[in-house]
């Protein structure tokens, strides 16, 4: 790394646009060491399916030729970036970890690119994740890189893959795929001028049809290997942390490319806790805003009710700088909220200057059972750390997360189904001809979708033909609702553990039935802290609040939950902790500042 | 034994509403465009997109609701119906299903069997907004133009009573929906689509019999065809002691009878899930409220004014069903003004015998003719201005270029001599001409009476009115003017 | 839920599963079915609208730009000369729609 490049991505987000705006750093010499260490990572890290350099040096000159005009600049000016690819991109293939869309490219923006780019951020590339964003940990993203670019162009790509494959990484290096990015982005061009649809159908089995991979170094084995998959093949970022460990999901790639500094910050998506929980694994601050707060327009759905959008970034400012440019109402999604967007960054401001004097934190004892002891500990010490910033802890009593957790798991399987019904290999992403068109379906979603889709499509499924049961989901979300919203009618935030774990080892792959059955739970239990929120629709957040001792030293992360709309006080109590914390500059330098 | 049963019918209707783009999202509507040419990345259920309702869409519904009578809900909702069918782009289908845009109402229907004017109100159970599906071709080919297009559905309740009344039904909503502007409402371009419950039940018992759903019936004469043929299946079935089971049927034109597609599905088969990509659609109690205010005439209130008028039923019903011939009509007899009543059964006539037998009605929007021209000439005909060949003559030149009856007929000659003064000269000097002839008539020979007015119609080139000329002779005969000592 | 009825299910949403799938997911299901069963049966009728409720939204019937067929068509697997999509056949009994009409145009 060059110093150069060192300086630049120490930088946080907003410490780099300032940079920007006053021209000490230009917007090319910022993506340029992004993307350097996009590639340098790329091995180790796995953050990335798809990388976009030259829409990246693109988005940054133009940048650059504003700042010369003397035109005013955005608040994330310059900022390198990546997006989880559920969001959707025009001209950049966006497949949200799935066989299912392996290919297919977008021929319009989402909201999430539209208001990223005009607040001058610059695009890297698009961010691993758990097929349509179910998954715990980060391992379930079949999204391979690379291989479903092989094809009649594709000798080119492959010598170039074995070239630059020397490490014997199994996926992508960035060179390699720039090719295939380089297409995309005259396809995007091409799509901005009207001139094209840049949609590609992939070929039948594409994206399984490369066999075997080699091994991941870090022995990282996905749980749920496809079937003839005789050795292991990669299935999800690594955990800049640990590689022992998972990156938690199902924003891994988000959560590995910020921690890893392969991106100054990441927008993620969020439905039972897809931001919060990697970010608490990665050791980043991740928001999950209220439900309407920001437009899902471009979102690849999975649980529409649930599914929310948000930043994920090293430090609260940066999150509140995100927010600030994601928040807001868009007319292309009919459930975005009206409410003014504040400017979060200013509020967050304020808490780390003025402190929690007034603010009164609410936590429910109850909670904490089971929690592994260094995570207690470290949730102990950062209430104290609260109580020394001003704040009051009252205690509270909050929904059941038994209940909270089983609601989830039915109601956004039951939304699940009918989001993920439109994939039938008619229109578009994979087909696998059958006689007739139900079998042509079930053939392409049998292919598809991954086990643990399929789990959650059986489960909703199920749950179609019990409405009694799904009624009892039903109502035990707004039990849970009407927990938190009674809960913080007497505070102004709650607090707790982001995990009850700090950190889960990488798997091996199950094989028996009786161990299936257990993972099921324990993948379950993950969410038992962020869940809720979820179903109430509430904004909330973690941040970093200790390591273990290790080795590995693994983040620890606090969760705090708002009222409605109340971002701003989250994001002002997470920056007033954040301050006062003695081992914030640890954190922030990151995994490799050991 | 089947003499007892009576049918019980009930429509579910689906019309296609009248708007520049699709119900949820702003992809154009072009009718007759090249295959998958009208569609936008919702249509085609692309990942990320979500649906935002056609406010035009709500505002036709709410306006067809508040014409039949139906409670508008000031709130309703959208709720996702499912099956996996390669015209449905997303799996599902948005719907209101639990939460309808309105409820109740009624239609007004003729009711020949109970008197000419006679109508009776079907029920209704509701109303609400759902998006079509994409158009198949024979051959499994499908064109996506038409997927999402704003529909309206109308459910009567089952309390149709005869194979005839069912086509009537649907005959009088289609001149609903004409009226009110809000649906093209044609059959074969789809715009229009019916699909029809059929049970028997037992005179005079309340115990509903099993229902059978004929679907997608495309024309008027399908529709009565195809509940005759179930009504025939089902006695025949309860005839032979087999039980009706509940059944999804097709009618099959070529063989004028109905066949068995499937079971009938119960609506758990659909995995109803409310829609959670849409706010719940709200319309102002206010809103509803101008939409009932700026209502035009209904068709059956037409009808009773034409009733009112002393047009025949059968003119009436001409008028009515051919929507632009009663349009033009109405237009004419207003152009009248306080003498259109009087004038209203001559001017029906003369529109719906010798104007559309020289312009087809298809025709008469885009005519020269206007509908001023050919009340002004029906009130000159009435008025003795002109004569009945006369009038065929100025309207023959009206519907070729166009301008005004009196403007036509003083050019050509066409208007009747009207001054008795005039009249009389000419009658003076057929007399005095023909002096022997008036002398034996009036010695009694009264057959010279067809020769004398002959000649005073010759004198006056035939612009007269014969039955003022008659006057005008029998007055001169009698009296000869003061001085005249010839006669 | 055993394997057998897995599959049932899976087919009831077209996906198709291995056998090895089929019992991997009902093994995986039971605690979650098991859990979901133990859900109290309580009514929660009163309790507040998990969702907000975001203002009326209406748009305006306003025709925004249409996608060229060629583009549409692009990410399609089958396609006619004259545009339109072809399908593996899909037999009448398939029909559900309340509203279709299957024949020439």
């Amino acid at each position: 790394m060059t110093a150069d490049r060192a300086q630049i991505v120490a930088l946080s987000a907003g410490e780099l646009a300032d940079a920007v705006r006053t021209g000490t750093i230009a917007a090319v010499e910022a993506a340029r060491a992004y993307l350097a260490q996009v590639e340098d990572t790329a091995a180790r890290l796995g953050a990335y399916v798809r990388t976009t350099p030259a829409l990246a040096l693109a988005e940054a000159a133009a940048v650059d030729a504003a700042r010369a005009r003397g035109e005013p600049l955005g608040p994330l000016a310059g900022v390198p970036y990546g997006l989880k690819d559920s969001l959707v991109t025009a001209g950049v293939a966006t497949a949200a970890g799935s066989r299912m869309l392996a290919g297919w490219v977008p021929p319009y923006d989402g909201a999430h690119v539209r208001r990223m780019r005009a607040a001058g951020a610059v695009l890297l590339g698009k961010l691993a994740l758990d097929e349509f964003g179910m998954g715990a940990h980060g391992d379930l993203c079949a999204d391979v890189p690379e291989d479903r670019f092989l094809d009649g162009a594709g000798g080119e790509r492959a010598s170039e893959h074995a070239r630059m494959d020397m490490s014997g990484r199994t996926f992508a290096p960035v060179r390699a795929r720039s090719g295939a990015e380089g297409g995309a982005d005259a396809a995007a061009r091409a799509a901005a001028r009207g001139g094209g649809w840049p949609s590609g159908h992939p070929r039948e089995g594409s994206g399984r049809g490369e066999g075997p991979r080699g091994a991941w170094s870090s022995g990282h084995v996905p749980s749920d290997s496809p079937s003839g998959a005789a050795g292991r093949r990669w299935s999800g970022p690594s955990n800049p942390w640990s590689s022992g460990h998972v990156p938690g999901g199902s924003s891994s790639g988000a959560a590995a490319a910020v921690a890893g500094r392969a991106a100054a910050v990441a927008v993620g998506s969020d439905t039972g806790g897809s931001i919060r929980v990697p970010a608490a694994r990665c050791g980043l601050v991740g928001v999950r805003p209220t439900w309407g707060r920001v437009s899902r327009a471009g979102l690849v759905a999975f649980a529409s009710s649930l599914d929310t959008v948000g930043p994920l970034a090293r430090t609260v400012d940066d999150a509140a700088r995100v927010l600030t440019c994601l928040a807001g109402q868009d007319d292309a999604d009919s459930t975005s909220l009206r409410a003014p967007v504040p400017d979060y960054a200013a509020m967050a401001a304020r808490g780390r200057g003025d402190g929690l004097r007034g603010v009164t934190i609410g936590v429910d004892p109850a909670g904490l059972a089971g929690v592994e002891p260094a995570v207690a500990e470290a949730f102990a010490a950062a209430l104290a750390t609260l109580v020394g910033v001003g704040a009051a802890i009252v205690e509270v009593a909050l929904p059941d997360p038994g209940q909270a957790l089983a609601a989830y798991a039915a109601l956004s399987a039951v939304e699940a189904v009918s989001n993920l019904a439109r994939y039938d290999g008619v229109r578009y992403g994979l087909c696998v001809p059958k006689d007739s068109f139900a079998a042509t379906a079930a053939a392409t979603r049998g292919a598809g979708f991954g086990r643990e889709v399929k789990r959650r499509l059986v489960l909703g499924a199920w749950l179609q033909a019990e409405p009694e049961l799904l009624a009892r989901a039903r109502a035990a979300r707004a039990t849970a609702t009407a927990g938190l919203q009674a809960a913080l009618a007497g505070c102004d935030a709650l607090a707790s553990p982001t995990c009850a774990e700090a950190g889960v080892r990488v798997r091996e792959a199950v094989l028996e039935d009786s161990l299936r059955a257990g993972r099921a739970l324990v993948d379950l239990d993950v969410d038992r802290f962020t869940v809720a929120a979820s179903l109430a629709g509430l904004p909330a957040l973690s941040l970093p609040c200790g390591l273990t001792a290790g080795p590995p030293a693994l983040p620890i992360g606090l969760h705090l939950v708002g009222r409605r709309l109340e971002e701003g006080r989250l994001l002002a109590i997470a920056a007033a902790f954040e301050a006062a914390t003695p081992w914030r500059a640890r954190l922030f330098a990151g995994p490799e500042g050991a | 034994m089947t003499s007892e049963l009576v049918p019980v019918i009930g429509l579910e209707v689906h019309c296609r509403l009248k708007t520049a783009s699709k119900l949820f999202s702003a992809c154009p509507l072009r009718p007759g465009a090249a295959a998958n040419s009208a569609t936008d990345p919702y249509t085609w259920a692309l990942p990320g997109t979500l649906p935002t309702v056609n406010a035009a869409a709500v505002a036709l519904a709410v306006r067809l609701a508040a014409a039949l009578g139906c409670e508008v809900a000031e709130e309703s909702g959208w709720d996702r119906k499912h099956y996996f069918y390669p015209d449905l782009p997303k799996g599902y289908q948005i719907s209101q299903h639990a939460r309808p845009l309105a409820r109740g109402g009624g239609l007004e229907v003729p009711d020949p069997e109970a008197g000419p004017w006679a109508t009776r109100v079907i029920a209704l159970q509701r109303l609400h907004l759902e998006e079509d599906a994409a158009k198949v071709h024979a051959g499994a080919l499908l064109d996506y133009n038409r997927a999402g297009a704003p529909l309206v559905e109308i459910v009567t309740a089952p309390v149709i009573r005869s194979a005839a009344e069912a086509a009537r039904v649907l005959r009088s909503l289609r001149l609903l929906l004409l009226r009110l502007g809000v649906s093209d409402a044609t059959m074969e371009d789809g715009s229009l689509r019916c699909d029809v419950n059929v049970s028997l039940q037992r005179r005079g018992s309340s115990a509903p019999g099993v229902r059978c759903e004929i679907k997608n019936l495309n024309s008027f004469n399908f529709i009565e065809r195809a509940v005759t043929a179930e009504v025939e299946r089902q006695e025949a079935l309860l005839a032979a002691g087999v039980p009706v089971t509940p059944v999804t049927l097709r009618y099959d034109p070529a063989r004028a009878a109905v066949q068995v597609m499937r079971v009938k599905e119960t609506e758990l088969e659909y995995r109803w899930l409310p829609e959670p990509d849409l706010p719940p659609l709200r319309v102002d109690p206010a809103a509803a409220a101008a939409a009932r205010a700026s209502l035009p005439e209904l068709p059956e209130r037409t009808r009773m004014r034409y009733c009112v008028l002393g047009l025949a039923p059968i003119e009436a019903a001409q008028l009515i069903d051919e929507p632009v011939l009663g349009d033009w009509y109405d237009a004419a007899l207003t152009s009248l003004g306080p003498r259109g009543p009087a004038l209203a059964r001559r001017l029906c006539k003369w529109l719906t015998v010798e104007l559309i037998g020289r312009v087809p009605p298809a025709q008469l929007a885009s005519a020269k003719v206007v509908p001023a021209a050919l009340a002004e000439l029906v009130r000159m005909l009435e008025c003795g201005e002109v004569s009945a060949p006369a009038a065929k003559q100025i309207l023959d030149l009206l519907v070729e270029e166009g301008g005004v009856p009196g403007g036509i007929a003083a050019r050509e000659g066409l208007l009747l001599e009207n001054d008795d003064a005039a009249l009389t000269a000419a009658i003076v000097e057929v007399l005095r001409g023909y002096p022997q002839q008036v002398a034996q008539y009036r010695a009694g020979k009264a057959t010279l009476w067809g020769y004398l007015i002959g000649r005073v119609m010759q004198v006056l080139r035939g612009r007269a009115d014969p039955q003022r000329v008659h006057k005008l002779l029998v007055v001169a005969l009698q009296s000869p003017p003061p001085g005249d000592e010839t006669i | 839920m055993d394997p057998e009825a897995a599959v049932a299910l899976a087919r009831a949403v077209l996906v198709d599963l291995t056998a090895d799938e089929a019992r991997a997911i009902s093994a995986a299901l039971q605690p979650v079915l098991a859990r979901l069963r133990a859900l109290p049966d309580t009514c929660a009728e009163g309790a507040p609208d998990a969702r907000l409720r975001a203002e009326q939204v209406l748009r305006a019937d306003v025709p925004g730009p249409a996608l060229p067929q060629s583009q549409a068509l692009a990410g399609v697997p089958s396609t006619t000369p004259d545009g339109l999509v072809r399908v593996a056949s899909f037999a009448a009994p398939d029909v559900s729609s309340p509203s279709r009409e299957v024949g020439s145009s």
